[in-house]
């Protein structure tokens, strides 16, 4: 009876602390910390250089004319501009992201700016906001809006 | 309306915990009256619940846009089928869909288990109820469905969002949402069983159908949600490891073990303090994935958004639950205690514990990778998350493992495998398995992960395929018939083995198609008109961009031509859609091109229609189509496991001497006609592909275009709108003297069609003319649905219902003619039945 209790407590523990050893080695690499806007602006050098995963709203989100790069800026929230991270993408992003869309970005800080890594744009359904189509407008450095509709560029 | 739907649950409320109460109360005093009225109030739930889907059904179909859920969901201009089916497309009405559920299962556990189960019964009931409680006390006090708008009852509801409205939305959370619901009942039967100490084996038998019916629509509700990102999604994967993608898939580990160590209670009486523990954390990880979803308590697409209120409700729920059932538990352990121990770890039942072992672990793992971020949180103040590649390098070896496990467990016996034993299970699938590895290490495939994957799905299949013919051949030297007729007898006179194979081979072909996603390949690349790209063995090449319109949507399409080693093989049309009033929120339309062999898989990124570039990402997804088709033959593995006994015990008995000639006759024919509907070409009939109306001048004329085919003889009658040819029509005389058109172009039938229209004829008018031009209905792409058509059409259903129809009857017949006959030729029967047990593994015993 008590060595079978023992034998039980000890597999547990020799299972259990693998279990441990083998979680904290794995979480070395493939890990992000998850923070809001706010949190990103308070000290944006602590986080510099580290992967994150950044929680706000798109805004401003442009496109460079025939390409997939993306400029954008993650607000912490809808339409406002208290705090701001500015962000590039290059690649495909979601259905639903656009302007004022919840927005969970993945991606590396280097200065101000968050690069993304690619798939690395998580977009939830656009808020009850429903955002005018405002139609193309040459911004700085060539990029364009991208709620562009009616057959024009996109 | 929406008041009587508010009500109707404030009913619901009081008949359940009437019911609860009643119950218990009747069972303790001995009253049958007070538990007879328990049961009907239990009944009276069903009925109140299924009024009150009615009212919130009603209401979207009538557009009652005053109840707010109605106004959120759906609008004017939503199809009927959409109408109905957001009953459960948002959380308030899910919640509903659930308690309906649960109440319908509910009511036909009681019904069905009444008289066999009779001293279980008043404590499932009360269990339910308890769970039914609990999901209406939320409904009314925070998330009515009913809610209305006190002022400013809008006219037009904000309508469906455009991504949740294709036809996965409507089969997707039904059939997750029974998996899970349908878990109660097993519970429910564990509760009973715990309190009123009845812990023999009946409960288990009571639970297994329901478990095994509950595990296989979870697994069709996870599947169709894989299906649905794929197609829809456009981001090429099927799974991305989301917390309520996982928290969907949690349940499904504890069910799979449930089903497998249910078995070892069964046969050696061991394991069952595991198997009602299993049973109480299927369940309460249903709630669980149930509040994942609904709470926000982690970050993911799928999430309703975040709700603190909801989260400590069920967190009190879920704790409550955990504590009494295990508690429950703990007081009944002396009831409880195994009658036999592990006798050796080379034995099918040391098989089955590192099965269960591992599929915890895995549920256990992901629960908690997904709750690191709260965890972490909790612990160290910061949210740390972990993505896909966290999850793929654990669960990767994980799934060979368990691969491995489905080839070694039926090899091993019961109890203890001897030397000898193992050396004759073993050689053929080991064989297999060495075999392909030599074989694909030859051709330069990766040891790692694919080479080992490929090589152990050999080795399942090798063990199967073995279990199949040596309990064939057995068979078939005790009856004497052929080897098929052995092989179907095999299968129904142990339904639940063969099932079980059946499923596990599904599994293997699910497994061979994720293997192939290590061979995944994709490019991004920004194509003008005429250029193309090369990923793998494709080469796809941009033509042109066009917009259409069909009244609901605005399509820019892309038009792509595909050649597969050099060769045309086909086009493809991508594009991006922009519904009506949701114009900010275009989906993706994916296009692609599925053979088992792969899967050509392009999206339509970026576009810019003055000058005809976009952006595609063309990805070539090898073998996936296998995870659709090793699902299939789940579901056909499932049927064959749940097959109720009595009307086909006559499949299993003997069959006369003088008809061994007549069966092996149907057998041999359902096979050839099996291999030769394999070996047939599928003919790919041409879907009306809807591209750009070629210079339509009316609506009408653009859907006569995309219905109207090409009857040149050289395409794949491809619509009018698509076809190019430029045919000049050849007239014949037909045999009355009227002049008919044999073959023509898509060009001159456009200009048929045109004519037609500017001459303002009517749509059946066109039609008419068509048909009398060509002699035939050809032009039309389809028949027309009416007289003989219709029945034409029919025909085939008519008949395929007939023949069921005809089988069920020849089966009551026969089995009411076995049972007259038993008395009669008992004797040698029971001689020749008693030398089949013998020879046959016991394991067939039929344990029902």
């Amino acid at each position: 009876m008590v060595s079978k209790a023992v034998k039980i407590v000890l597999t547990t523990v020799a299972l259990f602390g693998t279990f441990l050893f083998l979680m904290w080695t794995t979480m070395q690499e493939g890990t992000q910390y998850f923070l809001e806007v706010e949190e990103v602006t308070a000290d944006a050098a602590a986080w510099d250089g580290e992967e994150l995963r950044v929680h706000g709203y798109a805004a401003n989100v442009l496109r460079r004319p025939k390409s997939l790069d993306y400029r954008f800026e993650i607000t912490d929230s809808v339409g406002g501009s208290l705090h701001v991270v500015n962000a590039v993408y290059s690649g495909i992003v979601p259905d639903t992201f656009d302007n004022h869309a919840e927005v969970v970005a993945t991606g590396r800080l280097v200065g101000d700016t968050l690069h993304i890594v690619p798939d690395g744009i998580m977009a939830k359904c656009p808020s009850k906001y429903e955002e005018k189509p405002s139609v193309g407008e040459e911004a700085a450095g060539g990029y364009v809006s991208v709620t562009q509709f009616d057959g024009a560029s996109n | 309306m929406a008041t009587l739907g508010t009500y109707t649950l404030v009913a619901a409320f009081i008949a359940c915990a009437y019911a609860a109460a009643a119950a218990v109360a009747g069972h303790r005093r001995r009253s049958t009256r007070l538990l007879e009225s328990g049961i009907g109030a239990f009944y009276l739930v069903t009925a109140l619940m299924t009024f009150a889907s009615a009212i919130i059904v009603r209401a979207f179909v009538t557009g009652d846009y005053s109840i707010r859920y109605v106004d959120r969901y759906s609008d004017a201009v939503q199809p009927l089928f959409y109408k109905v089916t957001s009953y459960w497309g948002g959380l308030d009405g899910s919640i509903m869909f659930w308690v309906f559920l649960l109440s319908v299962f509910g009511a036909i556990a009681v019904k069905t288990n009444r008289e066999r189960h009779r001293e279980l019964i008043p404590y499932v009931i009360a269990t339910v109820s308890v769970v039914q409680l609990f999901f209406l006390m939320i409904m009314i006090v925070s998330k009515n469905p009913f809610a209305t708008y006190l002022i400013d009852t809008p006219v037009d509801g904000r309508g469906l969002n455009p991504l949740l409205q294709n036809p996965y939305m409507v089969i997707h959370p039904p059939s997750l949402y029974t998996g899970m619901v349908a878990m109660t009942i097993p519970f429910a039967f564990a509760m009973a069983a715990l309190i009123t100490g009845h812990l023999d084996d009946s409960w288990l038998r009571a639970v297994r159908r329901w478990t095994m019916f509950s595990w296989f629509f979870l697994s069709l509700g996870l599947t169709l949600g894989m299906i649905w990102a794929y197609e829809e999604l456009g981001w090429g994967g099927w799974w991305g490891w989301d917390p309520v993608e996982n928290a969907g898939a949690l349940p499904w580990f504890p069910m799979t073990a449930f089903l497998h160590s249910v078995m070892v209670q069964e046969r050696r009486n061991m394991l069952r303090v595991w198997n009602i523990s299993l049973v109480i954390i299927a369940f309460v990880l249903t709630l669980f994935a149930t509040a994942m979803t609904r709470t926000g308590i982690v970050q993911s697409v799928h999430s309703f958004g975040e709700d603190p209120q909801l989260a400590l409700m069920f967190g009190i729920f879920i704790s409550l639950t955990l504590i009494v059932s295990f508690g429950y538990v703990i007081y009944r352990l002396p009831l409880l205690r195994a009658r036999n121990e592990l006798e050796s770890w080379v034995s099918r039942e040391a098989a089955f514990l590192v099965n269960n072992w591992i599929l915890l672990f895995s549920a256990f793992f992901i629960l908690f990778a997904t709750m690191f971020p709260t965890l972490s949180e909790a612990v160290t103040g910061q949210r740390i998350t972990v993505g896909p590649p966290f999850f793929n390098k654990w669960m990767v070896p994980i799934g060979l493992m368990l691969l491995l496990l489905t080839g070694i467990g039926p090899l091993l016996a019961w109890r203890k495998s001897t030397i000898a034993n193992l050396r004759q299970q073993f050689l053929w699938p080991t064989t297999c398995a060495v075999l392909t590895a030599t074989v694909l290490y030859g051709l330069g495939f990766h040891v790692w992960v694919s080479g080992m994957c490929f090589a152990l799905c050999a080795f399942v299949v090798g063990t199967i395929s073995q279990e199949f013919v040596r309990g064939a051949v057995v068979r078939r030297g005790v009856t004497g018939s052929d080897l098929l007729t052995a092989m179907i007898g095999l299968v129904t006179r142990s339904r639940r083995r063969y099932g079980g194979y059946v499923i596990h081979v599904g599994i293997v072909l699910i497994m061979l198609g994720f293997a192939g996603s290590g061979y995944k390949q994709t490019a991004q690349v920004l194509l003008n008109p005429g250029e193309q790209v090369e990923v793998g063995r494709f080469v796809v090449r941009h033509d042109r961009l066009s917009i259409t319109d069909d009244g609901a949507k605005e399509m820019h399409t892309a038009h792509l031509t595909v050649f597969k080693d050099g060769q045309e093989a086909g086009q493809l049309f991508p594009g991006r859609w922009y519904y009506r009033k949701h114009e900010t929120e275009p989906t993706t339309e994916v296009a692609l091109r599925r053979r088992l062999s792969e899967d050509l898989y392009v999206v339509l990124a970026a576009y810019d229609m003055a000058d005809q570039s976009a952006s595609f990402q063309v990805t070539v997804n090898p073998l996936v189509n296998w995870i659709w088709f090793g699902f299939a033959m789940l579901t056909f593995g499932t049927g064959i496991a749940l097959l109720p006994e009595s009307r086909f015990a006559f499949l299993a008995s003997k069959s006369p001497p003088e008809s061994v000639g007549a069966t092996s006759g149907v057998s041999t024919t359902i096979l050839i006609l099996a291999v030769m509907s394999g070996l047939s070409n599928p003919i790919y009939a041409q879907q009306g592909v809807n591209v750009e109306s070629y210079t339509a001048t009316t609506g009408l004329e653009a859907e006569l275009q995309n219905e109207l085919v090409c009857v040149c003889g050289d395409c794949p009658h491809y619509t009018l709108a698509a076809c190019r040819c430029a045919l000049a029509p050849q007239w014949i005389t037909t045999s009355d003297g009227r002049q008919e058109i044999a073959r023509a172009g898509s060009e001159f039938m456009r200009g048929q069609l045109r004519e037609q229209i500017e001459l303002g004829r009517s749509r059946r008018e066109i039609l008419d003319y068509f048909i009398e031009s060509y002699g035939s209905q050809e032009p039309l792409g389809a028949p027309l649905d009416e007289g003989f058509n219709r029945f034409a059409w029919l025909f085939p259903y008519l008949v395929g219902v007939g023949c069921l129809i005809g089988v069920g009857v020849v089966a009551v017949r026969w089995s009411r003619r076995d049972l007259a006959t038993v008395g009669g030729a008992s004797s040698s029967l029971e001689v020749v039945d008693a030398e089949l047990d013998a020879r046959l593994d016991d394991e067939l015993r039929n344990l029902d």
